[in-house]
């Protein structure tokens, strides 16, 4: 009988203790997910690989922050999040895009319920196919909610804003993508 | 992709194999946590003591009595409020709010509701030491005696006004039938004039020579126009008549 593979938390805690070898298991584990997260992200000039190897070997020069009583995924991914943000704030010539005007209010929140299940599943497709007329907060939600599979909290966690932002910019993010696509239809059809 | 994968892995494991790459340890997450609660922390201290200081100004000043002169007192009131102090707090209050947002209870919150409880938590506290402490009558003594370094002027003159402004808290010398002449209490200038309207010559009867007396009014030279004042009462009582002149 084989034993059940550790979970992450299990193994960043054999991290904590020292085992640099259960920090590459993680590496490998994350490795694909934060490139894909970050290819669905950040613009293509940028050098995704390099920054999520920053994001990597900051997660652990940090890994003793980390609390094993949570979640290992949005705390990986709350770190390769402000290494996706210091990339793209490297190359804005607008500050005002960074400033987050969503998070200064309260919003009622209601996460959209798991019987959705076929929305979700059509929204992946549409997300698959290509993000890039959305701007860069909205491809990232809508990347971390379709094809992360993170919760609303999850996701406030790995951004840093309240939950009822997460509900507002999720709404913004699945209009903005609809119209996209509903522009790309009609001139097709024309 | 796999190519991709596999060198990400081992570039890190060979950074931190190498020693160029080295965990913190808890003490130095701990330390930097500690420094940035405590700069803060230290926000929020001065953003109190700012507070506090705009709240003694008008206090020391009597600035607050010119909302009691009707809509012009109004208007010199806001034009007399020390504003910058004020955009300073609130600078500090944005900082202090920013930095909080780097911990799970700050970034939870909506930001204008943290602002805003940053805010209201400082301006009480302000109140709270300006009314109810002798915080700044210490300093006040300390900064007569030239204790406060480079505070000392900030607190020996709090809020000194434009000496050709309008408003004035004067001694009486003098009583006319419809004016007095007076000199600034708080800034040694030449006498002077305080002209009230005819309709209210009679407010010239309720002064006597040597009283301090609140003025706010048209200035031109050395002559104010009153269109409001109130006889001073010794510190730490209400004014005892207020008068306001519409025209």
């Amino acid at each position: 009988m084989s034993a059940a593979p550790l979970t992450d938390e299990e193994i960043a805690r054999t991290v904590q203790e020292g085992d640099i070898e259960g920090f590459g298991e993680l590496v490998e584990r994350y490795e694909a997910k934060l490139l894909r997260y970050g290819r669905k992200f950040l613009p293509r000039t940028e050098d995704i690989e390099d920054i999520v190897q920053d994001a990597f070997v900051s997660a652990f020069q940090n890994i003793k922050s980390f609390d094993t009583s949570r979640r290992f995924s949005p705390w990986i991914y709350q770190i390769a999040h402000n290494a996706f943000v210091n990339a793209l704030r490297k190359h804005s010539r607008n500050p005002l895009t960074m400033v987050d005007f969503d998070t200064f209010l309260s919003y009622h929140v209601e996460e959209a319920p798991t019987d959705m299940e076929r929305e979700h599943k059509e929204m992946r497709e549409l997300i698959e196919k290509g993000l890039d007329e959305l701007s860069p907060k909205s491809r990232e939600i809508l990347v971390l909610f379709y094809l992360e599979d993170f919760s609303y909290t999850e996701i406030a966690d790995i951004l840093q804003v309240p939950v009822g932002t997460v509900g507002v910019r999720l709404k913004r993010a699945r209009e903005q993508l609809r119209q996209v696509y509903e522009k790309m239809n009609m001139t097709y059809g024309e | 992709m796999g190519n991709d994968h596999k060198n990400i892995r081992d570039e890190v494991l060979q950074k931190i194999r190498s020693g160029e790459v080295s965990m913190h340890s808890s003490g130095y997450l701990a330390l930097r946590i500690g420094m940035l609660a405590f700069v803060v922390l230290a926000a929020l201290v001065i953003s109190v003591l700012i507070f506090n200081f705009i709240s003694f100004t008008i206090r020391l000043s009597d600035d607050s009595q010119l909302l009691g002169f009707g809509p012009r007192g109004i208007v010199f009131f806001v034009t007399m409020f020390p504003w910058a102090l004020l955009a300073a707090d609130a600078i500090l209050l944005v900082i202090a709010e920013r930095l909080l947002r780097r911990f799970r209870f700050g970034y939870k919150n909506p930001a204008l509701i943290l602002f805003a409880g940053l805010a209201v938590l400082t301006l009480a506290l302000g109140l709270l030491i300006d009314n109810a402490t002798p915080f700044n009558d210490r300093m006040l003594e300390r900064a007569e005696r030239h204790h406060l370094g480079p505070l000392d002027t900030m607190y020996a003159r709090p809020h000194p006004g434009p000496p050709e402004g309008g408003v004035c808290r004067c001694v009486v010398t003098a009583i006319g039938t419809s004016s007095v002449t007076a000199y600034n209490a708080d800034a040694s200038t030449s006498p002077i004039k305080i002209q009230f309207p005819q309709e209210l010559a009679s407010a010239t009867s309720s002064v006597y020579v040597g009283e301090t007396i609140f003025v706010a009014g048209d200035r031109d030279g050395n002559t104010i126009y009153a269109f409001g004042f109130h006889t001073m009462p010794k510190r730490g009582a209400g004014p005892e008549n207020v008068v306001i002149i519409r025209r």
